[in-house]
C-alpha cells in the first residue's frame, strides 16, 4: 500500500510533467509522512542543515570559479596546450579530453565543475572533429569524475574527518589511482578512436600555447602547493582559485569584463538553485535511513556472513556500488565510512587504502541513475537526453570498475607514496 | 504579471549575484588577513555559510523561473499537443500547490527555531531571520508555477536559456 | 515514533571513554522500566553534528543528547562562559561547582530553551599541542594557533599573544599537517585520541580550560512521559556515573602514553602557571563585554557559586 502510494506519487510528477526538484521533494516528504516520523517540517529541517555546513561553501565557489575560467580563457589555455601535445596520436583529442579533465580536477574538488569546464569547450570541439556523438558524451562525463580521485577532493576531506585519519595521506594516496584512472581512460579514448587522422606535432605552436597557457597551468600549482605549504585550507583553496581566475581573466587575460562576471554569477546561481535542492533532498533522505537504521543493519549483515578479506572487500564493493546509485557520495561516506572501517581494519585492510577505494567506488555513483550529479550536470550542460547520457558513460563505467578493482586489491597503488 | 514577475527575477538575481561575491570576499578577505596581516576574525566562515545559503535558496526561485531544473520527460510522447500543453498546465499548477503546502510548513519551521531561539554557532546570532528565505523562495517559486499556469507563454523553453 | 522508544544522540564515538559511559544507560533504562522504555544510541554523528543535535532535542526530533558544553551554548550561549579560561581555583571547587549548582546558574536558561539536563558529560581539561616547546605566553606570541569556534577559546588565546585561528574538527588535521596552523588547543583526550600530539609533538599541559558537557532530554520528550517513566531515566542516568573519574583517568594515561613515545610533555612550574593565569582576568573581562546579553548577569551567578564553593 505504501509502496502504491509511492509510485503513484511518482507517475502523477512525470504525467504532468513536473521537474526533479517537485519530484525529488516530493518523494522525500512521502517518504517522511510514511516510514519517517510523519513531520514534515523535518524535511524542510533537513534542507536547512544540509546547507548549514562550510565544507560546502566550497562548491559554490569552485562553480563560479569553473564558469569564470570558462567564460574566459583559463580552461581554453590549459585544453589548447593538452591538444597540441597530443595531435601526434589518432584520436588525440579523446586523450586530449581526458588528460583536461585530469589537469583542471587538480584545480577542482568537485566532479561536476571538472565536467563543466572541459565539457564546455572541448564537447562542441570534439564534434566538430568527427567524434561521435556518444564517445564525446560519454569521455566527458565520465572524464569529469576525475575531479573527486585526483586532489583537492571533498570527499577525502570529509572521510577523514569521521574516521580520524590524516586528509593529507589521503590526498597523496589518490595520486596513484588518480594517475592510473586518466592512463586506463585516456587509453581507451586513443583506442576506439584509432581510426581518426592524427595531427603532425606543431613545436611553435605548441611553445606559444605553453607560453600563453602558463597562468592557466599555474593555478593547481597555487592551489595545491597552497594547500601542501600551509597558506589556507582545502576549503579556503575554493576561494583563492576563485580569486586567481578572476585577477588573471580580467587583468592579466582581459577576456573577462565586470559584465561577464555578473552573469557568470548569475548562471552559476541557477546552477546551484537546480543542484542544491538535490544534495538537500538525498541528506534528508539520509537521515530517514539512519534514523530507521537501515544502514546499520546493511554493515552488521555483511559482517557476519563471511571471514575472507576478499569476499569482504567484493561485498563492500557491491554495497557501495548500490549505494552510490541512490545517495550523493558525501553522505554514503558520511553514514558509511565508521560503519565500515571497523570490520575492514578487523581484515587487517589499511584504513587510507580503504578511504581511496570508496572514494573511487562512489565516484562511479556520479554515473548511474537515478540519482548521479554528473549524469544530470551533462543533460542540462549538453542539452542532450538523460538516457543518452546513461548510455554514453557505460564503456568508461566499465574501465573506472576495473580500475577499482585494481586499487582495492593492490593497495601499493594507493600507498606507495606514502611507505 | 509578467512584469512584477520580471522585477522580482531582477531583484533576485541581483541579491544571488551579490550574496555569492560577498563569500567569496569573506573567505578570501580571512585568508589575505591570516596570512599577511596575521588577523583573524571570528565568525567570518559562519556569515559566509549563512550568507551563502540564502543565495541558494535564491538560487532555487530563478532556475525555476528560467525553466531551469531538470525533468524527466519519459511520458511526454504519450500526450502531445494541445492535451500535452494542457497538463503542462495543470503539473505547473500541481507543483505550485505542492510549493504552497511546503511553504506552510517552512513558516511552521521557522515559527519552531524562533520559539527556540535557534542560534549561530560563535557569534550567536538569531538565525529565525535568515531563515525566512525558505518560505519565501518556496512561496516565489509557487508564484512562478501558478503563472506559468496562468499563461505558459512565461515559461521559457529549457532549450532557449 | 513511538513513545517508549528514545533516541540518543551524540558525536562520541562508540568505543570511546564517553561511549562506553553511555553505553550502560540504555540497558539500564531497559531494566528499570521493564522494556517499556528503550533507547537507541546513534554513535559517531549519526545524526548529524553537535549544534544539529541540540537543535534537534530542543525541538523534540532527537530525543537525548550527549554533547559537549560548546554545543549547549548554541541554545544557551551564556553556557560558554563556562569555558572562560581558569574559571576554578581547583578541581574540588569545580567539581563542587557542577555537582551542585549549575541547575542554579543555568536551570532557568536551560528550560527556556527546551532542554531538561540528565547528567553531566565530561570533556575535561584543554590543552596546548604545539610543533615547537611554548612554556608561557611568551612562547606563545606570533604563533597561529587553532582555537574552537568561540569567543571564550579565541579571545584567551588573542590575549595570550598568539594569533587565535578558528577552526572546527574538519579543518583543523589538515591545517596542523601543511602548516597553517602550528598549534592547537584542544581537550586532552580528544586531542591525542585524534592524533594531534603526532603532529604537534610538544603538549604543554596548561589544563586552561575545563569542559564539561551534558547528558540532556527535549522538554517536549520529557512532557510525553509519565512521572513514573521520567523516574526511570533520571534513576538509568544517576547510574551512570563515573565519566568524570574515567575522563581523568584517560587523560593521565594518555599523557604518559605520549611520553612513552617519546614526544615532550611540559607540564608548567608555579611561576609559568602564574604566568598563563595572569592572562585570565583580562580575558575574562573581553569575553563577558564580547558575548554581551545577559553574560554579566550570569557571570555574577557562576562567581556565587564559586563562593559557596570555596569554604
Ligand atoms: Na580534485
Ligand atoms: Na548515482
Amino acid at each position: 500500500m505504501d509502496v502504491a502510494g509511492l509510485l503513484a506519487l511518482v507517475f502523477t510528477c512525470l504525467f504532468f510533467r513536473m521537474n526533479a526538484v517537485v519530484l525529488l521533494l516530493a518523494l522525500v516528504a512521502y517518504v517522511h509522512l510514511v516510514w519517517g516520523d510523519g513531520r514534515l517540517e523535518y524535511l524542510v529541517e533537513d534542507m536547512w542543515i544540509s546547507l548549514d555546513n562550510d565544507l560546502l561553501l566550497a562548491i559554490p565557489m569552485f562553480l563560479i570559479a569553473g564558469n569564470i575560467m570558462t567564460r574566459g580563457s583559463i580552461a581554453k589555455r590549459l585544453i589548447r596546450v593538452t591538444m597540441l601535445a597530443t595531435d601526434p596520436l589518432p584520436g588525440g583529442m579523446g586523450v586530449a579530453t581526458v588528460l583536461s579533465c585530469a589537469l583542471f580536477a587538480a584545480i577542482s574538488g568537485s566532479s561536476p565543475v571538472t565536467l563543466l569546464a572541459v565539457g564546455a569547450i572541448l564537447y562542441p570541439a570534439l564534434r566538430e572533429a568527427g567524434y561521435s556523438k556518444r564517445f564525446s558524451l560519454g569521455a566527458i562525463t565520465s572524464g569529469g569524475t576525475l575531479g573527486i580521485v585526483i586532489p583537492p577532493s571533498i570527499p577525502l576531506i570529509v572521510y577523514g574527518l569521521v574516521t580520524e585519519k590524516s586528509v593529507a595521506d589521503l590526498f597523496i594516496a589518490g595520486i596513484g589511482p588518480g594517475i592510473l584512472l586518466t592512463a586506463v581512460l585516456a587509453g581507451y579514448s586513443f583506442w576506439v578512436n584509432r581510426h581518426l587522422p592524427s595531427k603532425s606535432f606543431d613545436l611553435p605552436a605548441f611553445v606559444i600555447a605553453l607560453k600563453e597557457g602558463i597562468w592557466s597551468m599555474l593555478l593547481p600549482v597555487i592551489l595545491l602547493g597552497g594547500i601542501y605549504s600551509g597558506y589556507f585550507s582545502p576549503t579556503e583553496a575554493a576561494a583563492v582559485a576563485l580569486a586567481y581566475g578572476l585577477l588573471v581573466e580580467a587583468f592579466i587575460h582581459r577576456e573577462l569584463s565586470f559584465a561577464d562576471f555578473r552573469k557568470t554569477t548569475l548562471d552559476t546561481a541557477v546552477m546551484l538553485g537546480m543542484l542544491f535542492p538535490i544534495i538537500a533532498v538525498a541528506l534528508s533522505l539520509k537521515s530517514v535511513l539512519t534514523i530507521e537504521r537501515v544502514p546499520h543493519e546493511l554493515a552488521m549483515w555483511i559482517t557476519s556472513i563471511t571471514e575472507s578479506k576478499i569476499a569482504f572487500l567484493i561485498a563492500v564493493n557491491l554495497l557501495l556500488l548500490v549505494i552510490g546509485c541512490f545517495i550523493d557520495v558525501i553522505s554514503a561516506i558520511l553514514i558509511l565510512a565508521p560503519l565500515l572501517l571497523v570490520p575492514a581494519m578487523s581484515y587487517g585492510i589499511d584504513p587510507i587504502h580503504f578511504g581511496v577505494m570508496m572514494v573511487i567506488n562512489l565516484e562511479i555513483g556520479f554515473l548511474t541513475p537515478p540519482i548521479g550529479l554528473n549524469l544530470f550536470v551533462a543533460t542540462t550542460a549538453f542539452r542532450e537526453k538523460f538516457s543518452e547520457i546513461c548510455l554514453s558513460v557505460l564503456p568508461f563505467m566499465a574501465l573506472i570498475v576495473t580500475v577499482l578493482m585494481m586499487v582495492t586489491f593492490i593497495p601499493g597503488i594507493s600507498l606507495w607514496l606514502l611507505r | 504579471m509578467k512584469r512584477t514577475i520580471d522585477i522580482l527575477t531582477t531583484i533576485e538575481g541581483a541579491i544571488a549575484t551579490l550574496a555569492y561575491s560577498c563569500v567569496a570576499i569573506l573567505l578570501m578577505g580571512d585568508v589575505i588577513g591570516r596570512e599577511l596581516f596575521g588577523i583573524s576574525v571570528l565568525g567570518i566562515k559562519t556569515v559566509a555559510v549563512y550568507v551563502a545559503i540564502v543565495a541558494g535558496f535564491l538560487g532555487l526561485v530563478l532556475a525555476t523561473h528560467h525553466n531551469a531544473h531538470l525533468r524527466p520527460e519519459i511520458f511526454d510522447h504519450l500526450i502531445t499537443g494541445r492535451r500535452g500543453a494542457m497538463f503542462d498546465r495543470i503539473g505547473d499548477l500541481l507543483s505550485g500547490l505542492f510549493f504552497l503546502f511546503l511553504a506552510g510548513y517552512a513558516i511552521y519551521f521557522v515559527g519552531q527555531t524562533r520559539a527556540a531561539g535557534d542560534r549561530a554557532a560563535v557569534l550567536y546570532f538569531l538565525l529565525w531571520p535568515i531563515q525566512l528565505i525558505i518560505p519565501y523562495a518556496f512561496l516565489s517559486s509557487a508564484l512562478r508555477h501558478f503563472a506559468f499556469c496562468v499563461s505558459p507563454i512565461l515559461k521559457s523553453k529549457s532549450q532557449d536559456r | 515514533a513511538d513513545a517508549g522508544a528514545l533516541r540518543l544522540g551524540t558525536a562520541a564515538p562508540e568505543g570511546s571513554p564517553w561511549g562506553k559511559f553511555l553505553a550502560g544507560f540504555a540497558p539500564k533504562t531497559a531494566e528499570l522500566s521493564g522494556g517499556e522504555l528503550t533507547i537507541t544510541p546513534f554513535w559517531s554523528q549519526e545524526l548529524g553534528d553537535e549544534q544539529t543535535m541540540v537543535r534537534q532535542a530542543a525541538r523534540g526530533r532527537v530525543d537525548i543528547v550527549a554533547v559537549s558544553n560548546t554545543a549547549i551554548s548554541l541554545l544557551v550561549p551564556e553556557y560558554s562562559l563556562m569555558s572562560a579560561p581558569y574559571i576554578f581555583d581547583s578541581p574540588e571547587q569545580a567539581d563542587c561547582v557542577y555537582d551542585k549548582h549549575m541547575r542554579d546558574a543555568f536551570g532557568a536558561e536551560l528550560d527556556a530553551a527546551g532542554i531538561v539536563p540528565l547528567a553531566d558529560f565530561e570533556v575535561g581539561q584543554q590543552i596546548i599541542f604545539s610543533k615547537s616547546l611554548i612554556k608561557t605566553p611568551a612562547d606563545l606570541a606570533g604563533t597561529k594557533i587553532r582555537t574552537a569556534p568561540t569567543i571564550p577559546d579565541s579571545v584567551f588565546m588573542e590575549e595570550a599573544g598568539g594569533v587565535a585561528v578558528p577552526l572546527g574538527g574538519v579543518d583543523t588535521m589538515p591545517a596542523l599537517k601543511t602548516g597553517s596552523v602550528t598549534a592547537v588547543t584542544w581537550p586532552t583526550v580528544f586531542g591525542i585520541a585524534v592524533g594531534y600530539a603526532q603532529e604537534a609533538p610538544f603538549v604543554t599541559t596548561t589544563n586552561h580550560v575545563y569542559q564539561v558537557g551534558l547528558v540532556a532530554m527535549s522538554k517536549k520528550t520529557a512532557a510525553g512521559l509519565s512521572e513514573q517513566e521520567m523516574g526511570w531515566v533520571i534513576e538509568a542516568a544517576t547510574a551512570m556515573n563515573g565519566l568524570r573519574g574515567a575522563i581523568r583517568g584517560a587523560e593521565g594515561a594518555l599523557i604518559g602514553k605520549i611520553k612513552g613515545a617519546g614526544l615532550t610533555v611540559h607540564d608548567p612550574d608555579a611561576d609559568e602557571l602564574a604566568a598563563w593565569k595572569a592572562v585570565a582576568p583580562a580575558a575574562q573581562a573581553r569575553i563577558v563585554s564580547e558575548m554581551g546579553g545577559n553574560a554579566a548577569e550570569v557571570w555574577d551567578r557562576v562567581q556565587a557559586a564559586k563562593a559557596a564553593c570555596t569554604n
